[in-house]
């Protein structure tokens, strides 16, 4: 099978970040690829929470080593004021790091949503997946946090994904 | 010929907060003699738990058509539409080059029984859209009352329009009326009873059974009893 299976991770709060990853995710499958949609685990007490908080713990599942594993791309989407380190993400990213030592992301493509704050978090999540072993497409030419943006994104990301899979098997 | 798919001899999905029954091979239920009937590729009878639902997932290249039967269901997806969906009302998705939606009860309380719907378009990479119509109970009471039709249809009354040439109609009949739906020659119909009982060109049906009609010059519908409510699709 070569239709490539992308893992569209994000953090969202507000909704801004979830249209994103939405938005890749629809550029996804625009390039005919299979998504899986995960939210990372807010961390603390949600007493506070709002109505899109308690609505996205409802309809989103957290990522797991099976959702990481069974990927072909592996695509983070978090705020852009977020970093690696920012709690909500601390678990997902020591995933990825245990999985890249043991070779598990080999051959995976990984990428960065484009969220805006002059591309702080492409720039500050880029490394730690590419320190991962994921095989890194950035963002499009001209990115801006933009939905459009994010779709051309996902279908970049789709198409070499396919290609990556593709250039392996044959190779084995 | 008519060919009747009985209630109980449908897929079975059981995750606790939905049972589902699938007239036609759909995820883990696959059965190569029920891979759909003619463009119908699926026709999924879903009751969903309070508060319970689909969460974000996507579709490519099919018309999905969805119908509640009882409760309201909460939809959002990637073209930004949020709507809620109840009884005498109809959605119409064109899935084409790509959308991502979720569905989910819009009670906390009660459960929702919907019939979910896939045709295939006449192509694909058509540009995704979405519809919404409602309608008054009464113009389903005795009467079939069209609900989507292929683009430019006219047509008596709001409805949604698809991409294939097909005619969803539904009606709800007691048990004392019918109604007859006269098929072009070369066309199809499926029947799909969502409530109630009736009989189908003489055949009795119960809620969730099927027909599938193929030469035969009309379908003639009659409730039975109390009535039944039925959703009858005209196909090519």
């Amino acid at each position: 099978m070569s239709q490539p299976i992308v893992l569209i991770v994000f953090y969202s709060r507000t909704g801004r970040t979830e249209t994103l990853a939405l938005s890749h995710g629809v550029g996804a499958v625009q390039s005919r690829a299979l998504i899986r949609l995960r939210r990372v685990r807010d961390l603390g007490p949600q007493d506070d929470a709002d109505d899109e908080v308690r609505r996205m713990h409802k309809e989103y599942v957290v990522p797991t080593e099976g959702d990481v594993v069974g990927a072909d791309a592996v695509v983070v989407a978090p705020p852009a004021d977020a970093d690696p380190s920012a709690p909500e993400w601390d678990e997902f990213m020591a995933l990825l790091r245990r999985l890249g030592e043991e070779g598990r992301l080999a051959g995976k493509v990984g990428a960065v949503v484009d969220t805006g704050g002059e591309f702080s978090a492409v720039r500050l999540f880029a490394g730690p997946l590419f320190g991962c072993g994921l095989v890194l497409v950035p963002p499009v030419p001209g990115s801006s946090p933009t939905p459009e943006h994010a779709t051309a994104h996902g279908r970049l990301v789709a198409d070499i994904a396919r290609a990556l899979k593709i250039g392996l098997r044959r190779a084995d | 010929m008519i060919t009747i798919r009985k209630a109980e001899d449908r897929g079975h999905a059981d995750r606790g907060w939905l049972q589902a029954r699938h007239t036609f091979s759909f995820g883990s239920y696959q059965d190569p003699n029920h891979n759909g009937f003619r463009v119908l590729r699926v026709l999924n009878d879903d009751r969903i738990g309070a508060g319970k639902g689909f969460g974000p997932h996507a579709h490519r290249d099919m018309e999905i058509l969805t119908y509640v039967v009882d409760g309201a269901l909460a939809h959002r997806d990637s073209m930004n539409e949020r709507h809620t969906l109840g009884p005498n009302e109809v959605q119409a998705m064109s899935a084409g080059t790509g959308v991502v939606h979720s569905e989910f009860n819009a009670s906390e309380s009660e459960p929702v029984h919907s019939i979910q719907i896939w045709i295939d378009p006449t192509r694909e990479d058509l540009a995704p859209s979405y519809q919404q119509i409602g309608f008054d109970a009464a113009e389903k009471r005795g009467r079939l009352r069209l609900l989507a039709a292929p683009h430019a249809t006219p047509a008596d009354g709001t409805i949604t329009y698809i991409n294939q040439d097909v005619r969803m109609y539904v009606t709800a009949l007691g048990g004392d009326e019918q109604v007859e739906h006269r098929l072009s020659a070369g066309r199809h119909a499926w029947a799909q009873v969502v409530r109630g009982e009736v009989t189908v060109n003489g055949h009795r049906l119960k809620d969730g059974d099927g027909a599938a009609l193929s030469d035969e010059a009309a379908v003639t519908i009659a409730g039975r009893g109390d009535g039944g409510e039925v959703l009858l699709f005209d196909l090519p």
